[in-house]
């Protein structure tokens, strides 16, 4: 065993001299690098993950912006149109009252004209015969030229208007 | 052409043998220690840049990987230091060894009437002292850890348990042969590291010595995935001791 161990020139001091260089090592790499570099890691994992989901959420509430804005430009649109074909509608019926308005104010008038008229014609027709009765009475009795009972002038004055009205 | 198995001392102060693979070995270690101080100084940045960016590269890929093997974000982030100092260590050891000077600057010692060539720098790993030192290490670190995460009583009762003597003799032989698989571990973990830096040294030396030029350049290529595979290797059964020491028996 011990020819071995000084065959592969096994030194008590260079072993142990070897493994407290270890660690060493591994104690100044723990405190310089490993706690450092590893919580650095870890804290830019973190971040990482919080700025893609900062992302999501920006891009959710972006999407949901322009949902609304389009539903919000339909709305107004069905909105405006709406009103247009009220306003429309409004102004028809509108026109048509008026149309119908003036129609029978119209009719009214010309009713009114025609009724004027036909008065105008019928006082005139009367009075027109009244002196044509006169006129007669007055001829008949140039014609006749001799005193007539007034019995008999009455029935041929009646007899005479009875003719004219026919 | 004279290989020695053995470190060679260049410096001895009183009884104490400064070898030639720790002065390598403290050389790369004051490299790394100034490198992450480097790094430190010039602080770390939520955004990185340059030097940085290797160095997250890395830890986060054994970090991943480590993730993987312990199952667990929480172990994984416990034995990280430990498996990472080892990947590094090892890696930077075995690369600094296929360096150009080192095992080519030397002097020539009168060493029992035969002259020997004796480099000043010799590959840390190709010296059975420093991966002895490094499996100890790794071995005696899982059973610290094991005990601080299960407790003293539940640890050992892996290995020896008498409350297992009459219920089943055999499981309590299977703990005691569990020690010696403890020491197995170490020597398994030292030689295998050893022998393979080791044999990659002297194959390197007798390519160099055969054909000078580019013939070698392939061996080190090859040099360079084995010194890689076998930091990997290390760092993963220390990790896969580590992981298996902190868990509950099932027996």
């Amino acid at each position: 065993m011990t020819e071995l161990l000084e065959k592969f020139g096994i030194n008590f001091f260079v072993l142990i001299a070897q493994a407290v260089n270890f660690l060493i090592v591994l104690a100044v790499l723990y405190r310089f690098a490993y706690k450092p570099i590893l919580k650095m890691l870890n804290d830019r994992t973190k971040k990482i993950e919080q700025g893609l989901e900062h992302a999501k959420k920006a891009e959710h509430a972006m999407n949901e912006a322009l949902s609304q804005k389009d539903a919000v430009l339909a709305e107004a649109r069905k909105e405006s149109g709406k009103l247009l074909a009220q306003a429309e509608e409004k102004s028809a019926a509108e026109h048509a009252k008026r149309m119908a308005e003036s129609k029978t104010e119209a009719q009214a008038m010309i009713a009114k004209t025609k009724e004027e008229l036909q008065r105008e014609h019928e006082h005139m027709l009367e009075s027109a015969k009244l002196e044509l009765a006169d006129m007669v009475v007055l001829a008949t009795e140039k014609l006749l030229k001799e005193k007539v009972t007034s019995e008999r002038d009455h029935t041929l004055v009646a007899s005479i208007l009875k003719d004219v009205s026919k | 052409m004279d290989i020695s198995l053995a470190a060679e001392p260049i410096l001895e102060i009183g009884h104490i043998e400064i070898t030639n693979s720790l002065i390598t070995s403290l050389l790369v270690t004051v490299l790394l220690l100034c490198f992450v101080f480097f790094l430190n100084k010039k602080g770390l940045k939520q955004v990185p840049r340059g030097v940085q960016n290797v160095v997250e590269i890395i830890f986060e890929g054994l970090f991943n990987l480590m993730k993987g093997v312990t199952g667990d974000e929480k172990r994984a982030r416990r034995f990280f230091p430990l498996v990472a100092t080892f990947f590094i260590v090892i890696i930077l050891s075995n690369y600094f060894g296929l360096l150009p000077f080192v095992g080519s600057i030397g002097f020539h010692e009168v060493h029992e009437g035969k002259e020997l060539f004796v480099p000043l720098f010799r590959s840390a790993n190709s010296d059975l002292n420093t991966t002895l030192a490094l499996a100890l290490v790794s071995v005696i670190s899982t059973h610290v850890l094991g005990v601080t995460a299960l407790g003293f009583w539940k640890h050992t009762g892996k290995f020896v348990n008498f409350k297992l003597l009459l219920k089943s003799p055999i499981m309590f032989a299977v703990g005691i042969l569990e020690i010696f698989g403890e020491i197995s571990k170490v020597v398994s973990f030292s030689f295998r590291l050893f022998g393979n830096i080791f044999a990659g040294e002297v194959l390197l030396v007798v390519m160099g010595t055969l054909v000078a030029f580019v013939a070698p350049v392939p061996f080190y290529l090859l040099e360079l995935f084995v010194g890689f595979i076998q930091a990997l290797v290390f760092a993963m059964l220390t990790l896969v001791f580590l992981t298996m020491a902190t868990e509950e028996s099932h027996h």
